[in-house]
């Protein structure tokens, strides 16, 4: 560029080249912003490696012993108080002053308490603790006669509106009412998971939630996500929000939290062809072998282990990552599991629920364990492809990580990543978005970005009957 | 991110962690493969000002856009040397900043100090190293004065020309 410029095309193509440059470094700005959100938000629950290292030591030493290696794995690995059984909570015996003026449900709930409830949210208000517990207890009643995969048909439905992580947002949650329209026969939905913590409002979020449950069972649809758990729930703040919302039966609500949340189902079918689960699948996922599980006592604090379950005798496994150039994949190891009461059966139901709330797809073929998160795993496409073709699946629809667009495809259109919490990692960070699927299960995404505008349209939403 | 020191020489082992800071950021599976088409972004925001022929040479031995057959990615063991040599031979030589400036009031005939939006999406659609319709509609949907419907480029200038400390 000795002389100055006197051709148009010369200039162009400077010009060209600076605004590329430009857009190159806000774009490689924005990446390094994004993987230090996303570290951050990860490096917490890398802590749990180390517990489960320690955990399945302990394992591998106890299933050693003869008779009674076994009754005390299962000590260790139940939960204190089952969460299947009755709670004694009086929730008739806690007063509900005069001077409330938040929602009075009545149960069986109706549109009005529902209607009630949404108001009383945009309104800021803070629903009783006694109609929360109320609210809490109906929906573990209802989750007991769940099973654990619920199978769904667009038959009898029209168009089913399936929603990624919310974490506490309840803008999002409202955003999504807004535009799509409130639960109803007319507008099933699917949550798929991590309604609590980080956000602020969690409370808020999963009572509407069991609410609408409760009023349409048939419409509303919730699955369980890693965060619907007490030690993820200590740590990201949907405990502390708890607390402070409720001084005087915050333990108590939580305790029932912990009840539900253990109680919701671990995956949706659409039509034997969609399969929805919150994080991801592994080449051990088998939806007959989850149907038998009993899920409720498939918790974190038992779920630590992610090494797999020790191997009968003639057969050695071993964590492997398939390469894509190898001809012809090793089939895959055979699954076997003992008696349903055997440990080894819990063993691998803990771990099996622990890949379908904790895994990530790759982009490279085989699967490995997902050392990122300390739990589940890193499935490529093969692993996808077996499983759907194991169950006649055309499609798995997932949530777990946030993605800029609000949704992502992957595996070559296998897999969908759907995330509702918009502007996730700060102002601006990323949209929001949902599905809809109709008969012809294609489907159609819808994104939004909650801003001062969206929050003042949804606050003066009119909802009908 | 390298600083524009024209007078001192870069130091290799300086120049590799740049390199690899700026590879890391797309390399969204931590196993030193990048998908060919953030190889762009990555290599302006080293400093450089490849060409579009630059950036699709897939062919030349020495290129840094060099794709690995079986993964359809960009292989940092490969990408390394041949960016750390772009680098030190300054191969993808930059742009000054006041021939930017020449750039656009040569497109200003009647020296307005400004564009027509329509005005700069003609040049930049149909000469020289083609812009996308895409990267057209985003660059007037940021850029232009919606107000006046004009693009006040020496407002562009500095915008382009800071060098963000990374």
């Amino acid at each position: 560029y000795g002389c100055s410029i006197r051709v148009p095309l010369v200039a162009a193509v400077l010009i060209q080249r600076w605004y590329r440059r430009y857009m190159a470094r806000l774009e490689m700005r924005r990446r390094y912003t994004w993987n230090i959100f996303q570290s951050i938000e990860y490096a917490g629950e890398q802590d749990q490696l180390q517990l489960s290292g320690f955990f399945s030591f302990m394992l591998d030493n106890f299933t050693q012993l003869n008779g009674n290696g076994p009754d005390l794995i299962s000590q260790l690995l139940e939960p204190v108080v089952d969460p299947w059984l009755d709670r004694e909570i009086c929730y008739n015996l806690i007063p509900v002053p005069e001077s409330y003026t938040g929602p009075r449900l009545s149960f069986p709930l109706s549109v009005s308490d529902t209607n009630a409830l949404l108001a009383a949210f945009k309104d800021q208000q803070i629903l009783h603790a006694r109609y929360v517990l109320q609210l809490l207890y109906e929906t573990k009643k209802l989750l007991k006669q769940m099973p654990n995969i619920v199978h769904l048909s667009t038959s009898y439905t029209n168009e089913i509106t399936i929603c990624g992580d919310l974490h506490g947002r309840l803008d999002d949650l409202l955003l999504i009412f807004y535009k799509n329209g409130l639960p109803s026969a007319e507008t099933p939905y699917v949550f798929n998971g991590d309604f609590v913590d980080r956000g602020k409002k969690s409370i808020e979020v999963v009572c509407l939630l069991f609410a609408y449950l409760l009023l349409y069972p048939d419409y509303m649809h919730l699955n369980r996500g890693n965060h619907e758990d007490h030690i993820m729930n200590l740590r990201y703040g949907f405990t502390k929000e708890v607390m402070q919302k409720y001084k005087t039966h915050g333990r108590e609500i939580l305790q029932l939290f912990q009840d539900v949340f253990s109680l919701l189902p671990v995956a949706t079918v659409i039509d034997g062809k969609i399969l929805i689960v919150h994080g991801g699948i592994s080449d051990q996922t088998d939806l007959d072998f989850l149907s038998t599980i009993e899920r409720h006592k498939c918790l974190t604090w038992n779920s630590l282990c992610s090494v797999p379950p020790p191997a009968p005798p003639q057969h050695d496994r071993e964590w492997k990552q398939v390469r894509g150039a190898d001809p012809a994949p090793p089939p895959p190891p055979p699954k076997w599991r003992g008696p349903p009461s055997a440990p080894f059966h819990l063993l691998s139901s803990l771990r099996e629920v622990g890949d379908i709330l904790w895994s990530d797809p790759k982009t490279h073929e085989g699967w490995s364990p997902n050392t990122f998160r300390g739990r589940g795993c890193y499935f490529g496409p093969d692993v996808t492809r077996r499983l759907l073709l194991q169950h006649g699946l055309q499609l798995l629809i997932r949530s777990h990580e946030c993605k800029q667009e609000g949704y992502e495809l992957c595996h070559g259109g296998q897999v969908i990543t759907i995330f509702s919490a918009s502007n996730y990692y700060e102002e601006g960070s990323n949209r929001g978005a949902y599905i809809k699927v109709g008969r012809e299960l294609l489907p159609r995404f819808y994104q939004y970005q909650v801003s001062r505008a969206t929050r003042k349209l949804t606050l003066t939403q009119r909802y009908n009957r | 991110m390298m600083k524009n020191k024209q007078r001192s020489e870069p130091v290799v082992p300086d120049v590799h962690k740049t390199i690899k800071a700026a590879f890391e950021a797309f390399d969204y599976e931590s196993n030193n493969r990048v998908d060919v088409r953030e190889i762009g972004t990555i290599i302006y925001s080293l400093g450089c000002f490849p060409t579009q022929a630059d950036l699709h040479d897939k062919n030349s031995r020495d290129s840094p856009v060099q794709v690995e057959d079986q993964t359809g990615c960009i292989n940092l063991e490969k990408f390394l040397p041949a960016m750390t040599k772009v680098l030190m031979e300054h191969k993808f030589p930059s742009v000054p900043e006041d021939l930017l400036l020449q750039a656009f009031e040569v497109l200003d005939k009647e020296n307005k100090g400004y564009l027509e939006p329509e005005q700069l999406a003609k040049y930049m659609t149909q000469e020289g190293e083609l812009f996308t319709q895409e990267e057209m509609d985003e660059m007037l949907t940021a850029l232009a004065d919606h107000e006046n419907n004009r693009v006040y480029y020496k407002d562009l200038l500095n915008q382009w020309t800071i060098d963000p400390d990374m």
